[in-house]
């Protein structure tokens, strides 16, 4: 930074102040010191102004000291002897101890100038890098990285021209300096141009040798190391976020493709069973004049029940559809479980028959924010199940009790319990349990659903199982407060 | 009506109800197995003269259990598959199934291969034996020695044999060989006669990549024949 006009007269002035009150000193205090004990004062008063304000300054000030010396230490006294060589070595010392000392410490000062602007410029490169590898995609990356610029460096605008996107990405209006025009054609030469006098600074973009974009700057310029830096951070940037997106997308659809061809292996079996019962019957009525009437009469059961399977079979896959895509409307309000429970039992009463149900919930339950009508369609899947896969005479036993944020509600059976592998499997779309799909009319599509919809409502189900001691179904539904704390 | 006994083996209950109705309807008597552990205490307490099999089933798979009664029994096994695709069929047949339907079928075309399947073609031609340096088949007792050790072929394996033999020399084409082994109904099936083909070469061919008694016709069927001493044979297909 250049000292002001003031700031330089009022340097020369002290320079010359200093050179004064030596004087002053030595021909007052201590008028009997020797000529050279003033010379030696002189000279390091000099170095040290030359060190501290530079040649100007110094020189001038050694100038002003030798004549004082001349006039007030030499003899003859009070006069200026120009001929005596006395004067001229003082005069020549003074010179070079000024100009030596004030180059030294000038370039000293550069010197420690330019590392400090270097650090400041590394520090800001980092930062940038760290904000560009912040951004997971693309579009986002693209979207932040002028403002990045504009911050980190303070520039006073920034605009970004990507040759595949054809779009340029700025930080603020379009200005005459920063134009698309110019973008591109900094990208064609494939040169960086700095405008010096307008502070306007562009910079093509290279990923490896091939020129993907221009970067243009204004507001002020910055050094040509950083700024092909930051082209360089840019290319890697993009070419992260790129791999990174497209790592993403794969992914999806190596997973997706699995779902679908589990689901469709699933779908077809699950759908080509009763049509094949169905196909079948109608077959063997049509073309088979043998057929008693009890035969005929058996066959027509079957295909009622058949088209029955895969008319439930259709309107489960169509409710599952809409709870996976996330369409199902749940009218959530606070309820005590105690509501889900009892309407679930109302609508189990005629299938659980004779069979003990016991039910406890725990005191002081807050309440959940529930759909009270999904919610029961969901504890109805697993009495149902408790109920189908346990032998009739053994209790089934509801609970509920406050873990957390969440009500968990739970259902035990004491059936033949579920091995391991089948545990896995078992929430599964289209999936029917090994030992009980011999006998257990289903769709295997109960517990998806009854899953899918805890899940809508925030919380979780999972399931427990012993061999031979009995299974237990469990749910999470969120309370009413943990919403409110956490809206 | 025959009074044939069926093995019905399908974990869904619907499907082997349905079975059960329409194969009485058809004379048959029905005995049924819901897995494939089932089916093979069944075979051994009830001798069904046929299987139906489904290839699907939890546990021990169709194609399992197949391979399974094949290690002691030559009853005739169709199978009942979902998936239409050569692959499964050739696996099933493989397996040492004799014939399969594909779900959901009808009625008539299971009833045909059924009829087609316990068809035991009565030797009505008596054939003489073959006898080769390596290869002894006597059609009378049903035994095929291949270097003195005895050979065992299914009813289909050995039926193929019989008719190629019976036209030693001649190129037999695919729809003659399938009608005259599986019945009128059949013509078009040639992975059929690639897999027992196959099979047979394996049981009777000293070295069955490189055949010397069934050789292939290219675009028209197999050719049985005496090997001729020191002359290298066609390549399998």
């Amino acid at each position: 930074m250049r000292p002001s006009i003031l700031n330089r007269i009022l340097h020369f002035a002290v320079a010359f102040a200093i050179v004064f009150a030596i004087t002053l000193f030595y021909r007052r205090v201590l008028p009997s010191v020797n000529a050279t004990t003033v010379a030696l004062t002189f000279l390091l008063s000099i170095l040290a102004v030359s060190t501290i304000w530079g040649m100007a300054v110094s020189v001038a000030m050694s100038v002003v000291a030798t004549f004082a010396f001349d006039f007030f230490f030499l003899p003859p006294m009070g006069k200026i002897t120009i001929a005596d060589p006395q004067n001229w070595i003082a005069l020549i010392a003074f010179l070079v101890v000024a100009v030596l000392a004030s180059r030294l410490s000038t370039s000293a000062r550069q010197q420690a100038a330019d590392a400090s602007a270097r650090e400041r410029d590394i520090e800001r490169l980092y930062r940038f890098s760290q904000g560009l590898l912040e951004s997971g995609n693309v579009m986002e990356l693209l979207n932040r990285i002028h403002a990045q610029i504009v911050d980190t460096f303070e520039v006073g605008a920034a605009a970004l021209f990507l040759a595949d996107k054809q779009k340029v990405y700025r930080s603020g209006p379009v200005t005459p300096q920063l134009d698309t025009e110019s973008l591109k054609a900094i990208m064609v030469r494939a040169e960086p141009v700095f405008d010096v006098p307008n502070g306007i600074c562009f910079l093509p973009v290279r990923m490896g040798v091939r020129v993907i974009g221009t970067l243009g700057t204004s507001g002020s310029i910055l050094p040509r190391q950083t700024v092909e830096a930051i082209g360089t951070l840019i290319a890697i940037a993009m070419e992260h976020a790129r791999a990174v997106e497209q790592l993403g997308q794969t992914e999806a659809a190596r997973q997706g493709e699995q779902l679908r061809t589990a689901l469709l292996d699933a779908v077809t079996h699950a759908l080509r069973t009763p049509l094949t019962s169905i196909k079948a019957s109608v077959t063997n009525l049509l073309s088979n004049p043998g057929l008693v009437e009890s035969q005929k009469h058996e066959l027509l059961t079957i295909i009622n029940e058949e088209t029955d399977r895969l008319n439930r079979l259709v309107g489960e896959a169509g409710e599952m559809a809409r709870l996976d895509a996330g369409e199902v409307e749940l009218r959530l309000e606070p309820h005590p479980i105690e509501d889900v429970i009892s309407a679930s039992l109302a609508h189990c009463h005629t299938s659980l028959g004779n069979r003990v149900v016991n039910v406890h919930v725990a005191g002081n339950l807050p309440m959940v924010r529930v759909d009270v009508a999904r919610a029961r369609e969901a504890l109805v899947q697993l009495i149902e199940n408790a109920n189908q896969y346990s032998p009739p005479d053994r209790p089934i036993t509801i609970t509920a009790e406050l873990n957390g944020n969440f009500v968990v509600t739970s259902v035990a059976d004491r059936g033949s319990g579920i091995d391991d592998p089948e545990q896995a499997l078992i929430f599964e779309k289209f999936y029917r349990g090994k030992d009980q799909r011999y006998s257990v009319q289903g769709t295997g599509m109960g517990l998806p659903i009854a899953k899918a919809i805890v899940e809508a409502h925030g919380g979780a189900m999972s399931l427990t199982s012993q061999h031979d001691r009995g299974s237990v179904f469990s749910f999470t539904l969120p309370i009413e407060r943990a919403r409110a704390t956490h809206p | 009506m025959t009074s044939a006994k069926v093995l019905i083996v399908d974990d869904e209950p619907q499907i082997r109800r349905v079975l059960r109705t329409t194969l009485a309807s058809h004379g048959y008597t029905v005995v049924e197995a819901r897995s494939g552990d089932e089916a093979l205490e069944e075979i051994r307490h009830e001798r069904p003269d046929l299987i139906l099999l489904d290839v699907n089933m939890p546990g021990r798979s169709g194609l399992e259990t197949c391979s399974e009664i094949r290690t002691a029994s030559d009853v005739p096994i169709i199978m009942l598959t979902v998936r239409n695709s050569e692959r499964d069929k050739v696996q099933a047949l493989d397996a040492g199934a004799d014939d399969y339907v594909v779900k959901p079928f009808g009625v008539e075309e299971l009833m045909a291969r059924i009829r087609a399947a316990l068809r035991r073609v009565a030797p009505a031609e008596s054939i003489p034996p073959f006898l080769s340096a390596d290869l002894k088949i006597d059609f009378e007792k049903r035994t095929v020695l291949v270097k003195g050790q005895p050979v065992r072929l299914t009813p289909k394996e050995f039926e193929l044999l019989r008719q190629l033999v019976a036209n030693q020399g001649k190129a037999m084409a695919h729809r003659r060989l399938l009608q005259a082994v599986w019945g009128p109904d059949y013509g078009e099936e040639t992975e059929y006669l690639r897999v027992f083909i196959n099979q047979l070469r394996k049981k009777i061919e000293p070295d069955p990549r490189n055949p010397r008694y069934i050789t292939t016709e290219p675009w028209i069927g197999y050719r049985f024949e005496r090997p001729h001493s020191g002359k290298s044979a066609n390549k399998s297909d």
